[in-house]
């Protein structure tokens, strides 16, 4: 158990790591939409989910959510990238109890899209409009790319690592 | 590459959804409501080119040009809205998070209290 505590810590200290460098990249300079990043650190929280179960990867987002946003972009963030990740961890964890059928392509892509799915959600109650949905399709695109990207990711590290057991 | 049947399944039905969403063909636009918080703040006329500067806990400088409306300047820390299109029809909006503020396209006004009566 008190391994199993602090192997989790390493990885929220490996997500905040990885959230806090994706914020180098200008993705948003190119697409100018507001929330709209690769989410790297995803590839984290899955492979936590994965390796410890649930609530393990519950407690990783919840501690990379809040040190990101307190040290980055402000409380006010913290509701958006909670809701989406929140969404995207119950809708992979439930993929991933059907290991049959979905890769960790499909869980990620799924994931990438329910993130974005809570945070236009989130903002549609922050701003009291649902007229932002209209941000939802392209969003949707591009999850799906970014998605396939955090997959393949994961895909690699689950092969590298395949011998470890946490 | 290993990819599964559900996989599949997966991209397909978010393409689907995506492309479903985006299919209502969109009428052009005749006022933009700024809203703040949910609130009304103000509503301007897309034909008529206007400037007009946003106070909330930052500064969006809104200006509509040829029956486009655009942020052309902001103090807020992410400058989506300024980087956002210009927006013309009925629908498109653009919205600045940090300041809570929201420009939406509209048809005709349709108030609300119609429908409830």
């Amino acid at each position: 158990m008190t391994e199993k505590i602090a192997k989790c810590g390493v990885f929220a200290a490996i997500a905040i790591v990885i959230s806090s460098l994706e914020r180098l990249i200008p993705l948003q300079a190119v697409v100018p939409l507001p929330g709209i990043k690769l989410g790297l650190s995803n590839c984290v929280i899955l492979f936590v989910l994965i390796q410890f179960g649930f609530l393990s990867a519950l407690s990783v987002l919840l501690i990379k959510c809040t040190v990101t946003s307190v040290l980055f972009s402000g409380i006010s963030s913290l509701v958006f990238s909670l809701s989406g990740g929140f969404l995207a961890l119950c809708g992979m964890y439930l993929l991933l109890q059907f290991k049959k059928l979905f890769s960790v392509y499909g869980i990620s892509v799924c994931g990438a899209a329910l993130h974005n799915i809570g945070q236009v959600a989130a903002a549609a109650v922050m701003l009291g409009s649902i007229y932002i949905f209209e941000y939802l399709p392209v969003m949707l695109f591009i999850s799906i790319i970014t998605g396939m990207i955090t997959g393949g990711i994961s895909d690699i590290i689950g092969r590298r690592l395949k011998g470890y057991r946490g | 590459m290993r990819l599964k049947y559900g996989d599949l399944i997966i991209i397909a039905v978010i393409l689907l959804a995506a492309i479903l969403m985006i299919i209502p063909k969109k009428s052009n636009g005749e006022q933009v409501i700024l809203t703040c918080d949910g609130e009304e703040i103000a509503v301007f006329d897309l034909n008529k080119n206007t400037e007009y500067t946003f106070h909330g806990s930052y500064e969006n400088k809104l200006i509509i040009e040829n029956g486009y409306a655009f942020i052309s300047e902001s103090d807020c820390p992410d400058k989506v809205c300024v980087r956002s299109k210009k927006i013309s029809k009925s629908g498109e909006t653009i919205c600045c998070l940090p300041n809570k503020m929201m420009l939406t396209v509209v048809s005709i006004k349709i108030k609300t209290d119609v429908i409830s009566k």
